[in-house]
């Protein structure tokens, strides 16, 4: 019988796998992009887990670090799919093959 | 109140002032175009760095244990600021004209430098991550900073996506090492793991969350296998971004490394050397080898900063007072070598971007050619650089460690890429030039004085390494 803290940990890892997985092999940029906040949110339910079951308050501060951090990193990451988008009309990762060697 | 050290961060204040500014002036400013962005934010820098001179030599907590201001912080809050300064003087000749709002350049290039030195005085993980973000994400950003540039663009979004994807890892690896021991405080995670952990799944579960931080920051430094970003993005952005982020980025980076893992994660930390071993030999050697085919000049210098890379990581290997020492000299020579090279690419872009393009170069304009030669001497290794003394500190480090086997691989390393560092200057010297030449347009008395203060910078390096390397020994307090 699998554990009540291990549950939580199981399903924060999980989904952190989700996100790495689907990063690394959709060629959408806005999915990729989407993938990174689901490995935050991963990430941040592993901290609240262990903040629950450590008694300290210190994990859930940081959940709200990271927050701000995944606000910051939409706001600059959308800014620079936009200007993909404007420049190649199109946000497709294959398309980012200006450079070669 | 003591807790509330602001003093300590008081160089970082008087920056975030100018950059916010910076950001003002851009915006209220009824005549934006004609403001001297470059010499404000010089200034900024040398207030910053006198108000680091007037802390130098003390040790304080502040913020509640959130941060520790040491001497070898200090020594890297220097190199940040110096490294700020020299980007601020080889920049504005290269984005005259092609960015519209100067301004906001500058307040990135600051703002991004306050994160490099909050790291430098991070003592709680949060703190390193929130340095670590405050940095890459004004570098994402001025890596795109060329709105019309295809590359440029893939650049900052190659950057970004493989960026966020490395902070995530190390963000797990944080909440692993927070789950085993308890706190994210450097001297507490020591203290409760002695205390806490003795073998068992829970320290299985530590080391996997310190395996996930090793990640995270050898992808900052662009070690093998984390390297794959690199080419690309040192290609694409701006000459000047670039120079920054070879020399800002990785330093930071490097310090973000020795500090983690040998104040916090010490207790981990001989449980990674083997894998250093093996990291550091095939970054070197895929770096130099990568390099050989090259024929862009600054995809060339991102290979080889990926083999720079390497050597550095030597120091670490060794994991004694010698080597960690001469990693802090390495770095010094290493952003000034490459900031002058970059510096000389920035002059020469208007001809193109390949080896090609500079052919004859070297005679026609000679003050450059002379520039270059030292540079590359200095990247190549030869005396009397600092490139040279810097490699040899590190061997001596890792030959103190009992490594000969892997001084000598780095030895034939090195004699591998004299080939395509001196490639360019066979290209400069030795070639015919494609056109007639004539005056480059954006010669500048910047650049110049930025040219004059790296190689400067670097011949007293190689001709009196004495004087920074017993500096840094002294201060590198932080050993395992």
């Amino acid at each position: 019988m699998i554990s009540q803290m291990n549950f939580f940990l199981l399903t924060g890892l999980l989904i952190f796998g989700i996100g790495a997985l689907g990063l690394l092999i959709r060629r959408n940029l806005i999915i990729c992009f989407m993938s990174i906040e689901l490995m935050l949110n991963g990430v941040n339910l592993i901290f609240v887990t262990f903040s629950h079951y450590l008694q300290s308050a210190v994990g859930v501060l940081y959940v709200l670090f990271i927050m701000a951090l995944a606000a910051a990193e939409v706001a600059i990451g959308l800014a620079i799919i936009l200007l993909i988008y404007r420049l190649k009309g199109t946000v497709d990762m294959d398309s980012l093959n200006t450079m070669k060697g | 109140m003591a807790n509330f050290d602001f003093l300590s961060i008081s160089p970082d204040l008087v920056l975030i002032a100018f950059a916010v500014l910076f950001l003002l002036m851009g915006s209220f400013s009824r005549t934006p175009g004609v403001h001297n962005y470059n010499m404000l934010s010089i200034s900024a820098f040398s207030l910053a760095i006198l108000f680091n001179l007037l802390l130098f030599g003390s040790k304080r907590f502040g913020f509640y244990d959130m941060m520790l201001y040491d001497e070898l912080a200090g020594i890297f809050r220097f190199i940040f600021y110096g490294i700020g300064i020299i980007v601020s003087l080889m920049s504005d000749p290269y984005i005259e004209g092609k960015i519209k709002h100067k301004g906001e350049y500058y307040a990135l290039i600051i703002l991004s430098i306050v994160g490099m030195s909050f790291i430098a005085t991070s003592y709680d993980l949060i703190m390193l991550v929130l340095g670590v973000e405050a940095m890459s994400l004004s570098v994402y950003i001025l890596a795109g900073m060329f709105k019309h540039d295809e590359a440029s663009a893939e650049a900052s979004i190659k950057y970004f996506l493989l960026g966020a994807f490395s902070t995530a890892i190390m963000l797990l690896g944080i909440a692993f090492v927070y789950g085993t021991v308890g706190t994210t405080n450097y001297s507490l995670i020591v203290q409760n793991y002695n205390k806490y952990l003795h073998g068992g799944i829970q320290t299985g579960i530590f080391l996997f969350g310190v395996a996930a931080i090793l990640a995270g920051v050898l992808f900052k430094i662009a070690a093998v296998p984390f390297h794959m970003w690199t080419p690309d993005v040192y290609e694409g952005a701006p000459t000047s971004v670039t120079a920054f982020m070879i020399s800002g980025v990785k330093a930071a980076s490097f310090f973000m490394l020795i500090r983690v893992f040998l104040i916090a994660l010490k207790v981990a930390v001989f449980n990674f050397v083997d894998i250093m071993v093996f990291i550091s030999i095939i970054t070197m050697t895929l770096g130099n080898i990568a390099a050989l085919t090259q024929r862009n000049i600054k995809r060339m210098l991102a290979y080889s900063s990926i083999a720079h890379a390497g050597y550095m990581l030597i120091g670490f290997v060794a994991l004694n007072k010698t080597g960690l020492a001469a990693i802090v000299f390495y770095l010094i020579a290493y952003a000034l070598m490459n900031l002058g090279a970059f510096a000389v690419l920035v002059l020469l872009e208007e001809k193109g971007k390949d080896l090609e393009h500079v052919s004859g170069c070297g005679f026609l304009y000679p003050f450059l050619g002379l520039m270059m030669t030292i540079f590359m001497f200095s990247m190549v290794g030869l005396p009397p650089t600092g490139g040279f003394m810097g490699k040899f500190y590190v061997f001596k480090g890792a030959l103190e460690a009992g490594y000969l086997w892997l001084v000598i691989i780095a030895v034939l390393n090195s004699a591998v890429s004299a080939y395509f560092y001196l490639r360019v200057l066979v290209y400069m010297f030795f070639e015919k030039p494609i056109d007639a030449g004539g005056a480059l347009r954006t010669s500048s008395a910047t650049v110049t004085t930025a040219l004059v203060l790296t190689s400067v910078g670097i011949l007293f390096l190689g001709i009196f390494p004495q004087f920074f390397f017993e500096i840094t020994t002294k201060y590198m307090t932080y050993l395992p």
